[in-house]
């Protein structure tokens, strides 16, 4: 009877501890990484400038269209029937009409594109979340693929490689590398929305007319660019600095950012 | 011996009834209660209105507004903070201007909005002693908001702005001519812009 009552209690133990393990794993929201605090050097603003970056999370991957869909099947004015111009342009979610099974299929996994900056806020705030920042994303994106050091020319190479690429059929996401901060794709995929995607527009000082910071002008006092080598910096600022609010475009996507640990 | 694993196992049983949740049932969950915005009874107007952002404001006066509650007559929009030392003064008297270009015993034929950037210090008391300073009349509404709605208004009228740590604000200096649907109609960047112009502009609405 005691031997009996001794099983029971060791199986009870094993199926708690198998239980508990899968628990814990899903609480961790396996989605999101913790990015740790640091400092990031916009190429920018001078050499002197290091802008802080506070502890945030992001996701490890891109959105997909598949989650977008969730969001859309939810959240019905955000479906491109009834969106309005305002908050996304006529492209908006182009690539899902008069799509087949298969291509929906073979879409599924890849980044969401063709979402403009309201929409990707949206979505991300329906989560508890937000788009990162320009400089939390750029933080993030610093980091060298996993095993590869900091000095290896390697993320420049990735990144103008992508860039001289003409746009190919996508990849779903989590197939181009991996960072050191287990976040895959922030290169050589799409792109992706940040928060202050317009903040190049206003001047370092509100009197007058909008300036554009003059180091970024060919020409003009490139003394104050950090690293001239940073040319795919610059494309990135150039191309943010293009984008409104309700623009869409398919190359563009996103992943979001919180700034306390995610809810399970 | 016997017992005692009972004990744990029990425990630990508890707790994961406690805790266990199903994860697709809570993102559902707040899929449906973490609604902010943009669908409300503006539907019969054009699909580029900025009028389609619904939030809710509250003006100098302590009175909850949304933008759509303007629906009928232009209004000349902008964004300041009233912390601000030298920009926004020069963005009031442009827009003061703008108004001494009509008849000044008569009510104004359009609304001026101004959308506040700074929504920690830039209370309804606090915009209420500023519009009295600056002697605005009740046609003026300054507007305070969260953060998130600031946000999207900025960056549908093209206004972006900046908060450094040290409580400046860098902005764009724009204002923007919404014709009586909400529709931006005319935008013009910079100070000390010509005030006729604008006026002009006003008048063919």
């Amino acid at each position: 009877m005691n031997r009996n009552k001794n099983r029971i209690g060791i199986i009870w133990l094993i199926i708690g501890l198998v239980l508990g393990t899968s628990y814990k794993l899903i609480a961790q929201d396996a989605s999101m990484v913790k990015i740790p605090d640091g400092y990031w050097r916009p190429f920018f603003k001078g050499t002197d400038t290091l802008i802080s970056v506070s502890t945030f999370y992001l996701d490890k991957k891109q959105v997909t269209n598949e989650e977008y869909e969730q969001f859309v099947a939810h959240h019905p004015e955000w479906s491109s029937e009834k969106v309005k111009p305002v908050f996304a342009d006529e492209n908006y979610l182009i690539h899902w009409k008069n799509r087949s099974e298969s291509d929906q299929r073979v879409l599924s996994k890849q980044p969401v594109v063709n979402v403009s900056w309201f929409a990707a806020r949206a979505y991300c705030r329906s989560l508890g979340k937000r788009l990162p920042t320009t400089a939390e994303w750029e933080y993030a994106a610093s980091a060298p693929p996993i095993g590869r050091s900091i000095n290896d020319s390697i993320l420049q190479e990735i990144i103008a490689n992508w860039y001289s690429r003409r746009i190919e059929a996508g990849k779903p996401v989590g197939s181009i590398y991996e960072n050191s901060y287990g976040l895959w794709d922030m290169y050589g995929q799409v792109w992706e929305w940040v928060l202050d995607f317009d903040a190049m527009k206003s001047s370092d000082d509100s009197r007058g007319q909008d300036v554009i910071p003059q180091g970024l002008f060919c020409g003009s006092a490139s003394m104050d660019v950090v690293d001239a080598s940073d040319y795919t910096g610059f494309i990135r600022f150039a191309f943010r600095s293009s984008l409104k609010g309700n623009y869409t475009v398919r190359n563009l996507g996103f992943r979001c950012a919180a700034s306390s640990a995610p809810h399970p | 011996m016997s017992k005692l694993i009972e004990i744990i196992a029990g425990i630990f049983l508890l707790y994961l009834t406690a805790c266990q949740q199903n994860p697709a049932e809570n993102q559902a969950h707040r899929h449906n209660v973490q609604e902010a915005h943009t669908v409300s009874e503006t539907d019969e107007l054009p699909g580029n209105s900025i009028y389609h952002f619904d939030y809710t404001w509250t003006d100098s006066h302590d009175q909850t507004v949304q933008l759509a509650d303007f629906k009928g007559r232009p209004v000349v929009i902008s964004m300041i903070y009233t912390h601000c030392g030298y920009a926004c003064p020069m963005m009031i008297q442009d827009l003061k201007n703008i108004a001494s270009e009509f008849d000044s015993n008569q009510t104004l034929p359009f609304e001026l909005v101004l959308i506040s950037f700074d929504h920690i210090r830039d209370t309804p008391e606090r915009l209420h002693s500023y519009a009295s300073a600056q002697q605005l009349s009740d046609q003026w509404h300054l507007l305070h908001g969260n953060a998130d709605q600031i946000k999207d208004m900025a960056v549908a009228l093209g206004i972006s702005f900046e908060m450094s740590e040290d409580g400046d604000i860098t902005h764009s200096n724009r204002k923007i001519l919404l014709d009586k649907n909400g529709v931006v109609v005319y935008t013009v960047d910079g100070l000390s812009t010509p005030a006729i112009d604008f006026a002009q502009k006003i008048k063919t609405i």
